[in-house]
């Protein structure tokens, strides 16, 4: 009968039991790794401006005369290992994004041939996204010849936060993780 | 028609709450199961199965284990990306499967619909008392200011700001990403912040009410049976239709209807009323249900 009892309690309080720990380990990842609060399930959403699509994520090609800020192409593969970057931006899920970056050569269009007044940012695409690319446009098109591979000493990659302050209504962006990696390509 | 009015009236009374929660569960989950590994469609074809079949198989734990493996393996893998109501309705297909697994399953899944609620409002009000960018009201003036779209249209209503001030603040919260200074400078007004104040603590309020009075209500049964559900239909009433997260609501309301007594029918009305008056403010259910009006017309 008391092993009865006992099993009835234990499975009664197994999913609440379930959610509290989980939610507290969420609140110590959060506050120790920087895991967006809303995320995780530890119950933290719309407490902070600081969501997963609010933070800003750059990447770099570090050659040996320049630094080329450029957008991480959208696509499934990248998509994943991307959003968890950004929600969660510890060391080894950032040098998961450097690796699979770097296991791709490189074509930039670098904006200040376009727009001389721009920073130094890049249109980037791998050698099958130009291969596509040129199907669409021509190989002999223009644009594509303002195209030119890359050659990274580095690839960088950083994640940035936002906060907002209502005194002074001061919006801010701070730096979360950076990681830098030797390009083997 | 009276008879068939009496009959409808009699069968309300009489149905367990528990059988209410189980066929809103399988609403919520056919509505707003994750569209990950092509799961989807597996867990439509389940759930729809078990709403058109729920006399037969809707208390069958086995039945209910399936739909939790599911349903728990598509998010396990986007644990990253996911809402905390998708952790919740996890959870919940948890406790209802493993309650129907015990001898008495009413009682059990009754205790954890209060456990649930109360810790999940428990840790939403610490989330927020711990955060100095909450409890200063900067997030909520954050949000009426251009930071959320879902809160435009309330916020021109409310505080007044035009609709210009908000575009030039979204352009500015879009710019700094790109902005070489680190600090910026956004609109906002005194009302604003009057709103945003008022906004901050009223969500503290009911959510730490919310908490408080669920998980007392586990330690003793009292006349807060009755306040607690009350105050769990106001935060509903007055948070998810702006806030537009209508998974959460009908997940909240299933977990609500599950914990109240069977002779209770006021609440279960209540209950019942909002869940579908929900769906109005919901795309997806909307589009599920023009698609079987669609059915029958033809």
């Amino acid at each position: 009968m008391n092993d009865k009892v006992s099993i009835n309690q234990v499975l009664s309080f197994t999913t609440p039991a379930l959610l509290v720990l989980i939610a507290c380990l969420q609140l110590i990842i959060s506050h120790q790794y920087n895991l967006s609060q809303w995320k995780g399930g530890g119950f933290g959403m719309f407490s902070t401006v600081d969501r997963p699509n609010a933070r800003i994520f750059h990447a770099y090609f570090i050659t040996e005369n320049d630094t080329i800020k450029f957008d991480i192409p959208g696509n499934e593969q990248f998509d994943r290992l991307h959003e968890i970057a950004y929600t969660f931006p510890i060391n080894s899920y950032l040098d998961q994004v450097l690796s699979e970056l770097d296991q791709f050569d490189w074509f930039c269009l670098n904006q200040k041939k376009v727009k001389p007044d721009t920073d130094n940012w890049a249109y980037c695409f791998t050698s099958t996204e130009m291969e596509l690319y040129a199907l669409e446009l021509g190989e002999d098109s223009h644009e594509l010849s303002l195209f030119h591979q890359i050659d990274p000493a580095f690839i960088r990659i950083e994640v940035w936060r936002k906060r907002y302050h209502s005194n002074g209504s001061i919006l801010e962006k701070s730096l979360i993780n950076r990681r830098d990696m030797k390009s083997t390509s | 028609m009276k008879r068939y009015i009496k009959f409808i009236r009699e069968w309300f009374r009489n149905i367990d709450p528990v059988d209410i929660a189980l066929i809103m569960t399988l609403i919520l989950i056919f509505t707003y199961m994750e569209d990950v590994l092509n799961l989807r469609k597996i867990v439509q074809y389940v759930t729809g199965g078990g709403i058109l079949l729920y006399r037969y198989i809707g208390r069958n734990p086995w039945y209910w284990l399936l739909v939790t493996a599911l349903m728990a393996y598509g998010h396990a893998h986007l644990w990253f990306s996911i809402d905390n109501h998708k952790y919740l309705m996890s959870y919940w297909s948890l406790a209802i499967t493993l309650s129907l697994f015990l001898k008495k399953p009413e009682s059990v899944l009754k205790k954890n619909a209060i456990l649930l609620i109360g810790f999940c409002f428990f840790f939403a009000t610490i989330w927020k008392l711990i955060t100095p960018e909450y409890i200063d009201g900067s997030f909520f003036e954050f949000l009426l200011i251009g930071g959320d779209s879902r809160f435009e249209s309330f916020s021109m209503l409310v505080t007044g700001i035009s609709f210009e001030t908000i575009s030039q603040n979204k352009e500015i919260i879009q710019s700094i990403a790109a902005s070489s200074d680190p600090t910026l400078y956004l609109q906002a007004s005194g009302r604003v912040r009057v709103v945003a104040l008022f906004l901050t603590w009223w969500t503290v309020l009911i959510e730490g009410a919310i908490a408080v009075l669920f998980l007392l209500s586990w330690f003793r049964s009292s006349y807060l049976d009755h306040i607690k559900n009350y105050v769990l239909w106001i935060f509903i009433l007055s948070t998810y239709p702006v806030a537009s997260v209508i998974g959460f609501a009908w997940l909240i309301t299933a977990m609500g209807i599950a914990q109240i007594k069977t002779d209770n029918v006021g609440l279960k009305t209540g209950y019942v009323l909002i869940f579908i008056l929900l769906a109005f403010f919901s795309e997806r259910a909307i589009s599920y249900l023009k698609f079987l009006a669609g059915l029958f017309y033809f």
